[in-house]
């Protein structure tokens, strides 16, 4: 037997060794997932018509002048960009999937199914094609404006009254997202002259066009959005409780399910206006970050920022050079969309049947 | 402050009407009033509408009509993290993130006394600290919720509940789904808070004895409205027993607490009183009653 002054002490080192362990296998995650990123970020400067190797890829980043001028031209001006531009695209979506997932208690929730990234689409195919002054900057911001509407739809057909399922929720997705993609592929279709490729970028999801100035474009959008989902994190974590606890607690319910909602929309639309739509990055990678960190969103936010960037740095280098040497030509380039879907894909359905999905 | 009466409640419901649907109201007109330090127990048949009272009472639904006012304000119009300050509200069947360790849980409960620029304090520790103490759940802190049993789970969400620190607790059947052991595991950490912690206490109760066993007061609610409101002896008689709940049967005494027993003999419910099981225990149902309904 023990006294209760033991019983405590036992209890409180167990705690305490238990909370080290849980910091520490979260700091690894994230730490494993940043050499992830920096390797995919070296190999994907590298990589190309020109091959580079890593020594002189890190020494063009640290100091431009003391490589070759052309190695320089090329590791800062042709690839950077894109690589950054796939980080940043990869950041939004996975912290865009892990609010919207959380805004529908569901882990089968992303802003490709939810009709944001559909809804921020259109309206950038509309502003960027359709009207000829629109100015460039304000892109992304159409396409906040879209996706927060499209958002706004899907979740109006989905309220009964009292609260929204998934499943009505899921279901209204999928339809307005078909809906809203033909209608962008009709203005795409009818707008562009420019040639196949940007008119598949649209619709599949690709980086062909990503150069500083859309870097520029998106960066102010993905930090604020970023910084916003850190601040309402602990507002999630509440509401993960289901609405009757977190109420309870003194949560403003629905104010944070549209300040969620809004957030993802900056995310996922901002993407959109420059990489169109890129499937499975935000429904893949709060998934696995929820298995790694567990389900406590400031972990989980800053783990699918890190994971997400990781992976669409990959899926980017697996479109423009692994896919098209594996195919035998190396002059083709692949849509990363197509390689998130073919590859996230499988890996998805792999995760729903490894364990019971849960929430 | 003006009005401050010697005992004011602290939780009251003014002539409320709730409905889910336009023109169907589950609570109609109903007044109620909790004085501090009570243990209020809300009995009455499925569809009565005493879980719908309980949840306008914790502010979780609107009011079509009248108000719930929490010390004398109304409660729809205080600010959220005000009301979690001072009342907490326990759902029925709450559910958590499966990864959650019991001090995860209950460190929300801080949630409406925390500011996102200042997140703990070492009044939050100490709140954390009391409401596991007080729960017996010190031992578990380091547990995962889905490695608990159900009473040590029901454990775990009132000790949510304890660390918001409120003067008034509200349940929702927070016995419903546990074994006998656990069910009084659970009323005795009630009884035990109310008589410590002079906290507060309203609860919907499936179990007309355990209430009347744990509560100052019985509220009986009968479509939607007051029956009878008093100690158990007053609200659980037979014929409370068969006009709301249309069960007859007798009321004996419990021999510990002394508190009334009801002890079932048959459904009333839509019966005209024929088919009824012999024998009847002495002082059973008058028939010709039995007959009017």
């Amino acid at each position: 037997m023990h006294t209760p002054a033991q019983l405590v002490a036992t209890s409180s080192v167990q705690f305490a060794s238990q909370a080290r362990w849980r910091l520490a296998s979260r700091t690894l995650v994230g730490v494993l997932s940043f050499a992830l990123l920096a390797a995919g970020i070296v190999y994907s400067l590298g990589s190309g018509s020109v091959n580079i190797p890593s020594s002189d890829v890190i020494a063009a980043l640290r100091d431009r002048a003391s490589v070759a001028r052309m190695t320089g031209v090329i590791v800062h001006e042709v690839r950077l960009p894109r690589v950054l531009i796939g980080a940043v695209v990869g950041m939004n979506l996975g912290v865009a999937g892990t609010l919207l997932q959380g805004v529908v208690r569901s882990p089968l929730a992303d802003p490709y199914i939810l009709g944001v990234s559909a809804g921020g689409g259109l309206a950038a195919a509309i502003t960027s094609l359709m009207i000829p002054d629109f100015p460039p900057g304000a892109v992304p911001l159409a396409a906040f404006v879209g996706a927060l509407i499209g958002a706004l739809i899907v979740y109006a057909i989905a309220w009964d009254g009292s609260g929204v399922t998934t499943v009505r929720l899921a279901l209204a997705g999928v339809a307005l997202t078909a809906m809203l993609s033909a209608f962008t592929t009709t203005v795409v279709v009818m707008t562009v002259e420019v040639g196949a490729q940007t008119v598949f970028q649209w619709l599949v999801g690709g980086l062909y066009t990503a150069g500083w100035t859309q870097y520029h474009l998106i960066v102010p959008y993905a930090a604020v959005g970023f910084l916003l989902a850190m601040l309402l994190a602990g507002r999630a974590n509440i509401l993960a409780l289901g609405d009757d606890v977190a109420q309870g607690l003194g949560l403003r319910v629905e104010q944070t399910r549209f300040l969620m909602s809004a957030v993802a929309a900056i995310l996922a639309g901002s993407s959109v206006a420059v990489a169109g739509l890129v499937a499975f990055v935000g429904l893949l990678v709060p998934n696995i970050a929820r298995r790694l960190v567990g389900s406590d969103f400031r972990f989980l936010i800053p783990t699918s920022m890190l994971l997400g960037s990781a992976l669409m740095v990959w899926a980017d280098a697996a479109a423009r050079v692994i896919f098209p040497t594996l195919l035998g030509n190396a002059n083709i380039e692949i849509p990363v969309g197509i390689v998130t879907a073919v590859v996230g894909g499988p890996l998805f359905l792999w995760l729903v049947r490894a364990r019971r999905t849960q929430w | 402050m003006k009005n401050k009466q010697r005992s004011q409640p602290i939780l009251a419901a003014d002539r409320l009407t709730l409905e889910y649907r336009r023109g169907h109201p589950v609570v109609c007109d109903l007044s109620l009033a909790v004085e501090p330090g009570e243990i209020v127990a809300l009995v009455g048949p499925n569809g009565s509408g005493k879980s719908t009272l309980l949840r306008a009472l914790a502010r979780l639904m609107r009011p079509q009509r009248g108000s719930v006012m929490l010390n004398g304000q109304a409660i729809h119009r205080l600010n959220p993290r005000k009301v979690a300050q001072q009342l907490a509200i326990l759902p029925q069947n709450p559910a958590a993130p499966e990864d959650l360790t019991v001090r995860d849980l209950v460190a929300r409960g801080r949630f409406a006394r925390q500011a996102w620029w200042r997140p703990s304090t070492t009044r939050d520790r100490d709140a954390i600290g009391w409401a596991l103490e007080m729960t017996g759940l010190v031992d578990f802190a380091p547990r995962r919720l889905s490695t608990l049993s159900g009473g040590e789970r029901q454990r775990a969400w009132i000790a949510l509940a304890l660390a918001q620190e409120p003067r008034i607790l509200l349940l929702d059947e927070p016995t419903t789904f546990l074994d006998i052991s656990h069910q009084l595991e659970v009323m005795t950490l009630l009884q035990t808070l109310n008589r410590e912690g002079d906290l507060s206490i309203v609860m919907v109760l499936h179990d007309l004895n355990q209430a009347a066993r744990f509560s100052h007061r019985l509220v009986a609610i009968h479509t939607g409205q007051v029956y009878a409101a008093g100690t158990p002896d007053d609200v659980l008689t037979e014929t409370m027993m068969r006009e709301v709940f249309q069960v007859e049967g007798t009321i004996g005494r419990d021999p510990f607490a002394g508190t009334p027993v009801f002890t079932p003999l048959q459904s009333v419910r839509g019966q005209n009183g024929s088919g009824r099981p012999d024998p009847a225990p002495a002082g059973g149902p008058p028939v010709e009653e039995l007959a009017r309904l």
